[in-house]
C-alpha cells in the first residue's frame, strides 16, 4: 500500500479479505490510552500470514483495506503501515482459551462482527451513545 | 522489525461508535433502547466521515 509509511499511532479498523471481515478494530481488551508495545511481536506480515491467511500476501490483504485506510488518513492526517495491522494480530496471542475462541468467532463472518458490536453496545450502554455523540460533534481524539 | 509502540486512540467503545455513525442503517438492527437509537441517528446525521 503506497503512501502509508510511517506509523506512530494506531486506530481500529477492519481488514477485509474477499468480502469477509477477518479482523477489526483494536484488541477487544484495549481501551483508549492503552499502550501497545513489544517490538518482538511487531514483525510485519509474519504473524498475520501464519494466523489468519496462510499463503496470502500482505499486499493482497492491504488492497482490501483501501477504504478504511483512506478514511483514517483523512481523519488523522497520519499515515499507516503494516505496523498498524500487527496490532490486530496480537489478539490471537491471548493467553487463555476463552478469549482466543472469542476472538476467532469475531473474525469468521460478517454476522459475527455484528454480534461483537451488539455485545459491546449491550455492555457499554449509554457510554457508547455519549461517545458516538461526542465523535459526531467534536471528531476523534487527536 | 518495527520498533515503535502504539497507543490506542479509540478503544472497543469508540470503534463501534464510529461504525454506527458511518453506517446509520446498523443502528436499526442493533438491540438497544429506542431513546439511544434516536440519539445515535441524530449524531449520525451530523457526523462527517472526513472530520
Amino acid at each position: 500500500m503506497q503512501g502509508y509509511r510511517k506509523t506512530d499511532s494506531s486506530y481500529g479498523f477492519e481488514i477485509v479479505l474477499n468480502g469477509i471481515i477477518i479482523s477489526a478494530g483494536c484488541p477487544s481488551t484495549a481501551t483508549r490510552g492503552t499502550h501497545l508495545g513489544a517490538a518482538s511481536r511487531c514483525v510485519p506480515g509474519l504473524r498475520l500470514n501464519k494466523l489468519f491467511m496462510k499463503g496470502v500476501s500482505l499486499d493482497i490483504l492491504l488492497a482490501h483495506c483501501t477504504e478504511e485506510l483512506a478514511i483514517l488518513k483523512h481523519k488523522r492526517k497520519m499515515s499507516y503501515e503494516f505496523c498498524s495491522l500487527n496490532k490486530d494480530i496480537w489478539q490471537p496471542i491471548a493467553k487463555n482459551r476463552q478469549s482466543r475462541s472469542r476472538l476467532r468467532i469475531a473474525h469468521r463472518r460478517r454476522t459475527d462482527q455484528r454480534d461483537a458490536m451488539q455485545k459491546i453496545i449491550t455492555e457499554q450502554k449509554v457510554k457508547l451513545i455519549n461517545l458516538a455523540g461526542s465523535i459526531a460533534e467534536k471528531g476523534f481524539s487527536q | 522489525m518495527c520498533e515503535q509502540a502504539f497507543i490506542v486512540l479509540e478503544g472497543k467503545t469508540g470503534d463501534p461508535g464510529r461504525k454506527l455513525l458511518k453506517n446509520p442503517a446498523l443502528i436499526v438492527d442493533m438491540v438497544m433502547p429506542e431513546g439511544h437509537k434516536k440519539k445515535l441517528q441524530k449524531a449520525a446525521a451530523t457526523f462527517n466521515v472526513k472530520m
